[in-house]
């Protein structure tokens, strides 16, 4: 212990290992290198499509049955993922995530103004494909991708839209 | 300038007295360059990697292609140092 403490902080000028100022150059060339490593990460890691991401199919219980103009919750991908399915009053029915972007408040379907808000913040968001319509949300809700088989409404991926 | 001999007939460390200290000069300048490039860096890095995490992905890119740059940049002065050094 006392001779590394002797050898940080030798008596001797002499015997101090100072960085020189050309060891410290190729250590500013290395981090550096690793700076353009992480960034050059980050451009590729950006360049991954990710705007829609397939998942298992899960079946919506209900949702069939859903009348126009009324909506319902369910749970998509994870158990903690919770969504709103609409049925709008032309009959279509759309799928997103509940979860405002803005704080995470879940969205609620409003059939007369025909938009999902968020009372949180006074967020509201299309129903027709999820963008923001007023307040802070900074992106449009993600889209759950839903398929009808045999009648029945099964959720099947997830697709985010420019900018979520 | 040059060629500047001792009384005892030996001849300088370099052939132009002056030059040690012109290259310390230029080696400070050099660092200091190198020390704003790599803060550069960091601050890309940084912008890039805030903006990703608000979904805005397109910043990455060009912070990508600036970064790779100044690393060229600082890899050529380094170079450069190390063959100026090999020259004397």
């Amino acid at each position: 212990m006392e001779g590394k403490l002797q050898q940080d902080f030798p008596i001797d000028w002499e015997e101090d290992n100072y960085v020189s100022r050309r060891e410290f150059f190729k250590f500013l060339t290395l981090a550096s290198g690793g700076l353009a490593l992480g960034s050059a990460t980050m451009a590729i890691w950006s360049k991954i499509p990710r705007e829609e991401r397939r998942f298992e199919p899960m079946h919506i219980v209900g949702g069939g049955a859903l009348l126009p103009g009324a909506a319902m919750s369910f749970r998509y991908p994870r158990q903690h993922d919770l969504c709103i399915l609409v049925r709008k009053p032309s009959g279509e029915l759309v799928a997103y995530s509940r979860r405002c972007t803005h704080l995470s408040c879940p969205v609620n379907y409003e059939p007369d103004k025909n938009r999902l808000y968020c009372p949180c913040h006074n967020g509201a968001f299309a129903v027709d494909d999820g963008s923001v319509l007023q307040g802070p949300p900074p992106h449009p809700l993600p889209s759950i991708l839903i398929e009808e088989r045999n009648g029945e409404i099964w959720a099947v991926g997830v697709t985010l839209k420019e900018g979520s | 300038m040059g060629g500047r001999r001792h009384a005892e007939g030996g001849i300088l460390n370099s052939q132009h007295p002056g030059r040690q200290e012109q290259k310390s000069i230029v080696f400070g300048a050099l660092l200091a360059f190198i020390l704003i490039l790599v803060m550069l860096q960091l601050w890309l890095f940084v912008a890039a990697f805030e903006n990703m995490l608000a979904g805005h992905y397109e910043v990455a890119l060009p912070a990508g292609i600036a970064s790779v740059a100044i690393l060229l940049i600082n890899v050529w002065m380094l170079v450069g140092i190390n063959r100026l050094d090999s020259a004397d």
